[in-house]
């Protein structure tokens, strides 16, 4: 989590309520679209270039693929138990948790169909979401083994909890980080755009 | 996903699959993911922050953004750990 996140976030909130009942939506969706176009754009080419790494960890077989679905199922799960408790919707819960601690892809596609309420409440959650994997990475792989790490890690293991990982559980944790990461991160804007049609 | 959205992630992709490992302009992409994500979130935080709605029920918020981050989170990993034992 760097320091620029949080103050171009905290930036972003002010400039906000300075403007507050001015013509601000239209440029700020704007500047939201390009950006994303943007991040696609740099995230696809990160992928690409790692393409032989992705096709050799998919020979490794079938139960790599164990992680990243217990990952997707554990989350939605979790986020259909707190839906009762937090006194959410229950598909506006699924679609906070199905950010899998991807914050900002969160929160712009939940802006988009469901307004600025769950699209804080989407990129906060997600955001908690990557500080405590990266945080509890270390005691999940010692106590309950590296794919517990790489779950908890959600979206998030192939890019900001990558190192965190190869750190507390070696360089497999890695590997299994950056391929559990990678398909979560590919299903966050289906499961978001088709959940949108419920928000 | 906007139709652009998906197009700039594919053409990234190719791209990132056909260049040479040289020639792919890493340090550059990365520059261009970090101001991406500055922008978007300074738009997002535009948004949140003109966004009356928000503002009524700050205690609440925190408390259902804490619930939406470790049940899921706690979820994932005792289903992964179900799944791979």
């Amino acid at each position: 989590m760097s320091r620029r996140v949080l103050l171009a976030t905290a930036a972003g909130i002010l400039l906000g309520l300075l403007a507050r009942g001015r013509p601000l939506a239209a440029w700020a969706g704007s500047a939201e679209s390009w950006a994303l176009t943007g991040l696609l754009f740099s995230a696809g080419l990160v992928m690409g270039a790692d393409l032989e790494r992705v096709a050799r960890l998919l020979r490794r077989g079938w139960r790599l693929l164990l992680t990243p679905l217990g990952a997707a199922l554990g989350s939605l799960l979790g986020g259909l138990l707190a839906a009762p408790v937090s006194g959410l919707d229950p598909v506006h819960a699924l679609a906070v948790a199905g950010g899998f601690g991807w914050y900002s892809l969160d929160a712009v596609m939940l802006a988009r169909a469901a307004g600025g309420q769950l699209a804080l409440l989407g990129f906060l959650a997600n955001l908690l979401r990557e500080l405590t994997g990266l945080v509890a990475a270390g005691w999940l792989v010692r106590r309950l083994g590296r794919a517990a790490a790489v779950a908890a890690a959600g979206a998030t293991a192939m890019d900001t909890g990558l190192a965190v990982l190869v750190r507390a559980g070696g360089a497999e944790a890695g590997v299994e980080g950056f391929l559990s990461g990678l398909l979560l991160s590919a299903a966050v804007p289906l499961l978001l755009g088709f959940l949108g049609r419920w928000l | 996903m906007n139709g652009i959205w998906l197009a700039a992630l594919l053409l990234g992709f190719v791209l990132g699959a056909t260049l040479r490992p040289g020639r792919v302009p890493l340090r550059w992409n990365e520059r261009l993911g970090q101001a991406s994500l500055v922008v978007l979130l300074l738009s997002l935080g535009a948004q949140v922050g003109a966004d009356p709605t928000v503002w009524r029920h700050p205690g609440l918020l925190a408390g259902r953004a804490l619930l939406l981050a470790w049940l899921p989170q706690l979820g994932a990993v005792l289903v992964t750990r179900f799944l791979v034992r």
